[in-house]
């Protein structure tokens, strides 16, 4: 019983990082409808940056995201300009294909450019207090696991606030909801693209960071977490933020619980379990439009 | 501009949509007036601002409509069959307002199928047959042509 506990509370405190993966995924399919299968590998990057602040600079891991971030924000911003400019102009069936062959390339170029110059080893970050656990009861829970939770919330809740109070965040969710009547009132929908895309970057680099400190990160993490990212996104559905944060947890409580009841092996398999089950009962998602 | 239906975004509250009517750096200083000026003309609008707009009756939708195209000042107001799918009480208060609009001195086109509402209300009215002006004139004089009452108005009115 413990041991379940135990458990439920790893994954509740890893599904708020599947949640803050899936986010930024999910806003850029769901504004600029090109699905970036390399979102895994910006989150490598991200993982990397504040990997090589800490190491190098002995800046704290969380102080990193202060970095992180907004150089994530300008990785997105060119990564846009340089590849995904040119997919959005593509009318939108054309555009999940295009988008999968440019992601994919993508995915492979920073993979290997990660090898080359990181190496393939597998790298966590140390901090003084990583070892740091508060004990309840029987229970143990990873203080720096814990923080990186309470970050999530917190980007989450940020980005909530920037969507539905922020001029552009307004623009950004009309542009989602129709960017043809968004172009009719004057949006420039071209620009709410760069912004979400550079956003969803920037989402994805921050979750980089937690995921480092927890846990660790190899070069070849990306696909991993793109695949996480988009079970997440099915289960969820496209349009809520919160929704798919909730589904992000959802999806760390369900590999738990598989791990618990049926063994280690079968935590991985729960999740492709629930991106069919969903697909078939469910097309629009727990919480989609 | 109100295009045919309506194009509004359904997931937004009213006044999100209204604002974003006024999105361009040209109209967003009158952002404000303007909002008062549609609560004033579609004062269910105000009453419902934060509803989400899928939420609301078609009729209620159509003001929505009309009044984010209201947001940027326009010269001209351009409607593409805003009656079109909406209860007819409800079409015949939009229409009304429509008046209202025009008398605070902004031109209104108007496409539109209810050929007898749209003729009541027209000052200048043309009947397009394949794309071209087959008939044109004041409102009340295409109401006693005819051709247009034979075609448009059903045999009754045409007898009459």
């Amino acid at each position: 019983m413990n041991a379940l506990a135990q458990q439920l509370i790893l994954g509740v405190l890893l599904g708020g990082l599947y949640g803050l993966a899936a986010v930024g995924l999910s806003l850029v399919f769901g504004v600029l409808k090109v699905l970036n299968v390399a979102h895994g590998e910006l989150i490598m990057l991200g993982g990397y940056g504040t990997f090589w602040l800490v190491t190098l600079l002995g800046i704290d891991p969380f102080a990193s995201l202060l970095l992180v971030v907004p150089l994530s924000l300008l990785l997105g911003l060119g990564l846009y300009g340089a590849l995904f400019a040119f997919v959005v102009r593509a009318d939108e069936e054309a555009r999940v294909r295009t988008s999968l062959l440019i992601g994919f390339g993508l995915a492979l170029v920073l993979h290997a450019l990660a090898v080359r110059l990181w190496t393939a080893d597998e790298r966590s970050v140390v901090t003084p207090y990583g070892g740091a656990v508060i004990v309840l009861g029987n229970l143990s829970i990873p203080v720096v696991r814990l923080m990186s939770l309470a970050v999530a919330f917190v980007l989450i809740g940020g980005l909530h606030l920037l969507l539905t109070h922020w001029r552009w965040g307004k623009a950004i969710r009309a542009t989602a909801e129709d960017w043809q009547a968004a172009l009719l009132t004057g949006i420039d929908v071209r620009r709410a693209y760069l912004l979400a895309f550079a956003i969803g970057t920037g989402l994805a680099g921050a979750a980089g960071s937690l995921v480092s400190v927890g846990y660790s990160v190899s070069p070849s993490i990306g696909l991993e977490w793109t695949l996480k990212a988009l079970i997440v996104v099915v289960l969820a559905g496209l349009g809520s933020v919160i929704g798919t944060f909730v589904a992000g947890i959802f999806l760390g409580v369900a590999e738990a619980l598989s791990a618990a009841v049926f063994g280690g092996p079968y935590r991985e398999v729960v999740g492709l379990v629930i991106f069919v089950v969903v697909l078939v009962v469910r097309p629009r998602g727990l919480f989609g439009r | 501009m109100v295009p045919e239906g309506r194009r509004l975004f359904g997931g937004m509250t009213v006044e999100e949509n209204l604002e974003l009517g006024a999105f361009t750096p040209r109209a967003r200083p009158a952002r404000k007036a303007n909002l008062e000026r549609v609560y004033a003309l579609f004062p269910i609008l105000g009453e419902r601002r934060r509803q989400i707009v899928r939420a609301l009756s078609g009729g209620q939708q159509q003001m929505v409509a009309v009044g984010r195209a209201l947001m940027t000042s326009p010269k001209i107001l351009m409607l593409d069959e805003p009656s079109l799918g909406i209860a007819p009480r409800l079409a015949r208060a939009i229409l009304d307002v429509l008046v209202e609009i025009n008398r605070a001195g902004v031109t209104v086109f108007l496409v539109e199928q209810n050929v007898r509402a749209a003729l009541t209300l027209a000052q200048r009215a043309y009947v397009l047959e394949s794309g071209r002006i087959v008939v044109e004139g004041s409102g009340a004089a295409l109401l006693r042509d005819p051709h247009v009452r034979q075609a448009y108005l059903g045999p009754l009115a045409a007898s009459a």
